[in-house]
């Protein structure tokens, strides 16, 4: 075993990043390098090189910036971002890239053609216990909440056609409607790659809860099964309806993209979701979206994002869809828009009997079409 | 309505082509439009558990702010508990600029015949009990809802007016809102006391609820009749009303030791939805015994 005292290093000068936010750091001990990298294994490495990200984001929020020689701590983890880097969790502690500003560790698979190379860092070892034995961001991970209340708050999903749709930007626009409407509202991310930015649109626009899959024990999301995709909302959920009102979710890159697929498919997640709008960039996506997520039966109550900066784009989206094109300033003033945005994504062709539901046994609380009757 | 026949119109991948729009799913807050012309906004919360019979239905009736999802929100809970459906309508700033005083704005429709529309619609729906209206009014909404009953006297069965702002007093020599003078605002319809006798009404106010903060209208004619507080108002009203009223009939006041002003405050911390509930349904059957319990 090559381990190796966390004293041999000023541990106290390196620059952790957001993802390891929930870590407690002073359990780590040491490092080794003879261990194989694992989903969301913490790291200590040192920046060879700044490429593409030239600064980290820490717990706090504060952008550091790096410098080559910078020790930093970091988690290894997939990368999936179209607009920026490809990677996947190396084989070995060896040379790889900083992937994501929130401190993510991969080798790097592709890039977009306008992205400079990334950040070269070159990995010490995995973080130990004194035990030997890894810290991973799982560990220290939210466990699942217990029900206390008996009622379940609204869940309001945010999906779209890919990264800057606007997805986050609808988000904080119903966050600050919902808050105007005096409710206490949540916020969670249920994918994407760890970074604090989503988080503290959420926090600024007024949300009392904000939570993300890192506090669900990953780094990033890609690559995941379903299952651990569906743990992750369910976990994020509890966790934000023991306080509040209404929950707002977001997923993060489009609809094809594979976990936003696989989730978006899976029945027990879909029953989970009370309302979906869909962000687009422009009315044909926003088109596509909606045909899409009504293939899977889901309904949208309205269409929003970065479409809506243009009030033409906003009509035809209107006009394509058949559904409201919400506007931030609809958001804003529009005092029924949160009635809009609860239109149910899911109706029952014909009455069911309905289950009693105690504890939080999502599987039977939420199996699918047993929350639906019709009253009439 | 013209939302989901915009999903249905030319789409044959909707999951449900029978939906209507006026399916409501059990154990969500559903925001919901009336079909008729008035087309009102409410929220509906129909316990998950059926116990086995029609629910009573409690309309509750938001005040100044239009917090209407926020009392659907505060009072599902009790729902659950109680077995029953909550209903809040929305009286939206832009169509019912004065709801509180149940006058109609502009050419939209009057606030009260909005509401009946809401209920004739309810109605139609087999498994809610609306033999009886109960309601309960939270500050502007107990505005309405005391001049609801002076309007359609056989409206409503129980109503609770939770620390209403202002009263309409029976003095014919004041215009209404005000009395029940005649004024354009009225136009011909009738004022009527009979209501108060048709119906059990409680009003509940905080006796500290004495603040004078800008949602209480302070206006001075209305400052001279009824008081400065919403506490001292409440009294002045529930005594000249019950002077006014045949003897079996009475309003009955109750003060709320240490309570301030703010629905979710009272409703929820302080607990005193549950007070306003107990006042206003029926003793609640136990529901249905599952088999655990029978083999208990």
């Amino acid at each position: 075993m090559s381990f190796k005292m966390m004293e041999s290093m000023n541990f106290k000068a390196t620059k952790r990043a957001f993802v390891t936010r929930n870590v407690r750091i002073s359990d780590a001990k040491g490092y080794r390098s003879d261990l194989k990298p694992r989903n969301g294994d913490l790291c200590v490495a040192r920046v060879s090189r700044i490429g593409h990200h030239q600064r980290i984001e820490q717990p706090d929020g504060r952008r550091a910036r790096m410098f080559p020689g910078d020790m930093i701590i970091v988690a290894y983890s997939n990368r999936y971002a179209t607009d920026q880097f490809e990677g996947r969790v190396p084989d070995s502690v060896e040379p790889c890239s900083l992937v994501a500003a929130g401190g993510i560790a991969a080798s790097l698979i592709s890039r977009h053609s306008s992205t400079k190379k990334p950040t070269a860092i070159e990995p010490l070892g995995i973080l130990c216990r004194a035990d030997g034995s890894a810290m991973n961001v799982m560990d220290y991970a939210l466990e699942r909440a217990a029900v206390g209340r008996a009622v379940r708050p609204h869940m309001a999903l945010v999906v779209g056609s890919g990264m800057n749709a606007g997805k986050t930007t609808t988000v904080a626009a119903i966050i600050r409607a919902a808050k105007q409407a005096s409710l206490k509202v949540g916020a969670i991310k249920i994918t994407g790659t760890g970074a604090g930015g989503d988080l503290w649109f959420y926090k600024d626009s007024g949300a009392k809860v904000t939570i993300d899959f890192t506090d669900a024990g990953h780094a990033a999301t890609v690559g995941l099964t379903l299952a651990q995709l569906e743990t992750i909302a369910q976990k994020l959920y509890a966790e934000a309806s023991k306080t509040c009102d209404i929950i707002i979710a977001e997923i993060a890159d489009g609809l094809f993209q594979t976990e936003t697929d696989l989730l978006m498919k899976s029945p027990r997640f879909q029953a989970m979701v009370d309302s979906v709008l869909f962000a687009s960039g422009d009315p044909m996506g926003a088109l596509a979206g909606v045909r899409h997520l009504r293939a899977l039966g889901l309904i949208p109550s309205a269409v929003s994002g970065a479409l809506t900066a243009s009030d033409l784009a906003a009509k035809e989206a209107a006009k394509a869809t058949g559904l409201p094109a919400l506007t931030l300033a609809e958001f804003a003033q529009n005092e029924q828009v949160l009635s809009t945005i609860m239109k149910p994504a899911r109706i029952a062709k014909t009455p069911v009997p309905v289950e009693t539901v105690e504890g939080f046994g999502l599987a039977r609380e939420y199996s699918d079409d047993s929350r639906f009757t019709a009253a009439s | 309505m013209a939302y989901f026949e915009k999903l249905r119109a030319g789409e044959d991948d909707i999951p449900c082509a029978d939906i209507g729009d006026r399916v409501h799913i059990r154990g969500r807050i559903m925001a919901l439009t009336t079909r008729g012309p008035c087309g009102l906004s409410y929220f509906i919360y129909r316990p998950r558990q059926n116990f086995g019979r029609a629910e009573q239905v409690i309309f509750s009736i938001h005040g100044y702010t239009r917090n209407a999802l926020q009392h659907a929100v505060v009072l599902q809970e009790l729902a659950e508990e109680k077995g029953m459906t909550i209903v809040v309508p929305h009286f939206t700033r832009k169509k019912f600029r004065r709801y509180q005083q149940v006058r109609s704005h502009g050419q939209n429709p009057a606030p009260d015949i909005a509401l009946m529309e809401l209920i004739d619609e309810l109605r139609e729906i087999q498994d809610l009990d609306l033999s009886t209206i109960r309601a309960v009014g939270y500050s502007g909404g107990g505005q309405f809802l005391h001049r609801l009953i002076m309007l359609h006297p056989d409206l409503v069965d129980r109503a609770v007016l939770f620390a209403p702002g202002w009263y309409t007093m029976p003095y014919g020599g004041y215009p209404y809102p005000l009395g029940f003078g005649e004024s354009n605002s009225l136009g011909d319809r009738p004022l009527s006391l009979d209501g108060f006798c048709n119906a059990e009404v409680l009003v509940l106010v905080g006796d500290n609820d004495t603040g004078r903060s800008p949602s209480l209208n302070q206006d001075k004619q209305i400052d001279f009749l009824q008081g400065r507080t919403r506490v001292i108002r409440a009294q002045t009203w529930v005594r000249a009303m019950n002077a006014e009223l045949p003897s079996d009939c009475s309003i009955k006041l109750q003060l709320l030791k240490g309570l301030r002003h703010g629905f979710r405050r009272n409703f929820e911390t302080k607990g005193y939805g549950r007070l306003v509930f107990d006042q206003l349904l029926d003793e609640v059957p136990a529901p249905p015994e599952t088999e655990e319990s029978q083999s208990s």
